[in-house]
């Protein structure tokens, strides 16, 4: 059993959370205990984050890391 | 200008067309499970390193330290970060690290290399981790080269060599900062860049030592790196090791460094709050059982480079401070047995008037005469046992017994000889004016003069012989050595000089 931690910029519909669940429970071949958070600073897309790694798919991320490659 | 305008904006167009938004970072991280005392432990950072950064959103990092089986024990390397339990901790994959290189001269930096002068951010190329492998044996060269403090008791009788590794060590108030500082003000022009970092001190006192080394031009080859007494004890514990890190890049550009612990007991405190928030077992005095392993290998990478690897050298000047004279107590002890002698700074001789209060009996320097000039090696065997003499027989004046001749000249040339040695701060002596005047001082040729006059009477006299005796400067400068021609010049020039002087005062007196 596997604790994620989903955050998304908004509320989510229950489809599009078992998609979610659905492929974090291939990957790991183990059962899912998902916990979701709001919070709106990571402007759109999501981060899931499973106690060991942290996938960062947030609109903020891809900003910074534009920002990074813009001042080099 | 609308050229340049326009190849600006294709410039983003194109870099913005071809950056890929859908690679997603996927970074390895954990939670936080307890944070207490600047102390976090973390679940989950399986893959981290010993000593690697950790990065907490809004800015603040910790350093990973313990690593067990199921958790990380990391210490907070920032003030007061409101941290909650099960907040996410990213690992960044890299050790602890400094930007490196010659941006860095005449700046004041943090132990994480950020500026905290004001001035523009520090940008390099190059960074360098803060923990390194001290060179090997084969690697190095010999010490044979002296490096000038410009104090005449030390330059003369406990000499310094590039890449040795020097302890200052006495009482709090005892000139040890002072000592350091001059031997960084006299570097100047001198092709030696020197670090100075500030381990655990007050602000205020950094800010005097900065703005001194301004007045005195130099800023230009120091870099500062200072950790306050404010900052976190992680950040105290890693400021040496940051101040060696940028010392060694230059020192492997084949030039020759100075650096200053000020000073090493602070830091071996901070390492011991460290431990012991860590709950690493503790040993004598509370300390942890590496404390001699933390200032071994941070003194062990002062060396001395062997020519084919640029015939650099790192010079370490530690200071650590003694509790009422003990230098047989733990840390002494320790960092005493690492180091290539010590120069023992005593409160007595200090609130008597001789500064530098430097004890000349109990100070030794274990490269010493392979790392002289000729013509200070000539000197200083002579001084020294003049003065162990003049102590010897000291302890005799004081009874108030009649004297025979012997003894009495003794003490009259040992209390001329540390009348001499006395220096004023920020008055860095060089060695052609050392050696003249210890070469007066050492074939007695003031003993008719009242001890109180000779100081500026000799600085009179070196100033004379600048300006009418030039050539014997440039003499010693080029051969190292005092030819027996140019002695023969300096005393008779020397009594002449006396007859004015004298002359002159009988003259303003009359």
């Amino acid at each position: 059993m596997i604790k994620l931690t989903i955050t998304t910029s908004m509320e989510i519909s229950d489809e599009e959370k078992a998609k979610i669940e659905k492929v974090f429970a291939k990957k790991y071949n183990e059962e899912i205990y998902p916990v979701y958070l709001i919070d709106d600073a990571i402007i759109g897309g999501i981060i899931v984050f499973d106690g060991e790694k942290v996938y960062d798919g947030s609109i903020r991320n891809q900003l910074t890391r534009l920002n990074n490659s813009l001042s080099e | 200008m609308e050229n340049k305008l326009l190849n600006i904006t294709q410039d983003i167009t194109k870099k913005l067309e071809s950056f890929d938004f859908k690679n997603h970072t996927i970074s390895t991280a954990g939670r936080i499970i307890s944070c207490n005392d600047g102390v976090l432990t973390i679940e989950g950072l399986a893959d981290v390193k010993n000593g690697e950064l950790l990065y907490i959103s809004g800015d603040h990092y910790a350093l990973a330290l313990n690593l067990e089986e199921n958790a990380v024990g990391a210490i907070l390397l920032t003030n007061n970060p409101s941290l909650s339990a099960g907040d996410i901790v990213y690992a960044t994959g890299r050790i602890v690290g400094v930007p490196v290189g010659n941006m860095l001269l005449g700046r004041v930096i943090n132990p994480l290399g950020e500026a905290i002068d004001g001035g523009a951010e520090i940008k390099s190329s190059r960074y360098r981790n803060i923990e390194a492998a001290a060179p090997p044996i084969f690697d190095r060269a010999k010490v044979a080269t002296p490096l000038y403090t410009g104090i005449k008791a030390i330059d003369c009788m406990v000499p310094i060599g590039k890449g040795q590794r020097e302890l200052i060590i006495g009482d709090r108030q005892t000139g040890k900062t002072a000592l350091a500082i001059d031997t960084i003000i006299n570097q100047r022009d001198k092709n030696v860049i020197c670090v100075y970092v500030a381990i655990g001190q007050k602000a205020s006192g950094i800010a005097k030592i900065v703005s001194a080394l301004k007045e005195h031009d130099a800023m230009s080859y120091t870099v500062v790196v200072s950790s306050m007494a404010n900052n976190p004890a992680p950040l105290q514990y890693i400021a040496p090791y940051t101040g060696t890190a940028i010392a060694e890049e230059f020192m492997y550009q084949g030039k020759d460094v100075l650096i200053v612990y000020d000073d090493l007991s602070k830091h071996a405190v901070a390492y011991r709050t460290i431990s012991l928030l860590l709950r690493r077992p503790s040993g004598r005095e509370a300390f942890p059982g590496d404390i001699f392993y933390i200032h071994s290998k941070l003194l062990e990478r002062s060396a001395k480079l062997s020519e084919s690897l640029g015939g650099g050298s790192l010079t370490a000047l530690p200071i650590i401070e003694t509790l009422a004279g003990d230098i047989s107590a733990y840390i002494p002890t320790n960092v005493i047995s690492i180091t290539d002698g010590q120069i023992y700074l005593e409160s007595e001789l200090f609130h008597s008037g001789i500064r530098p209060a430097v004890n000349v009996g109990l100070s030794v320097s274990r490269v010493g005469g392979s790392a002289q000039c000729a013509a200070m090696r000539k000197v200083s065997g002579k001084i020294r046992l003049d003065l162990a003499h003049y102590r010897e027989m000291l302890l005799f004046s004081q009874f108030g017994a009649d004297l025979d001749k012997s003894t009495k000249a003794i003490l009259n040339k040992g209390e001329r000889l540390t009348e001499s040695l006395k220096q004023e701060q920020y008055c860095p002596v060089s060695m052609a004016d050392t050696v003249i005047e210890m070469e007066v001082m050492v074939n007695d040729l003031l003993s008719d003069m009242p001890t109180k006059e000779i100081k500026s009477f000799m600085d009179a006299f070196i100033s004379h012989i600048h300006r009418r005796h030039n050539e014997i400067i440039k003499n010693i400068n080029r051969t190292q050595t005092l030819s027996s021609e140019d002695e023969e010049t300096i005393k008779g020039s020397l009594n002449r000089y006396k007859e004015r002087y004298y002359h002159e005062r009988i003259g303003t007196k009359a």
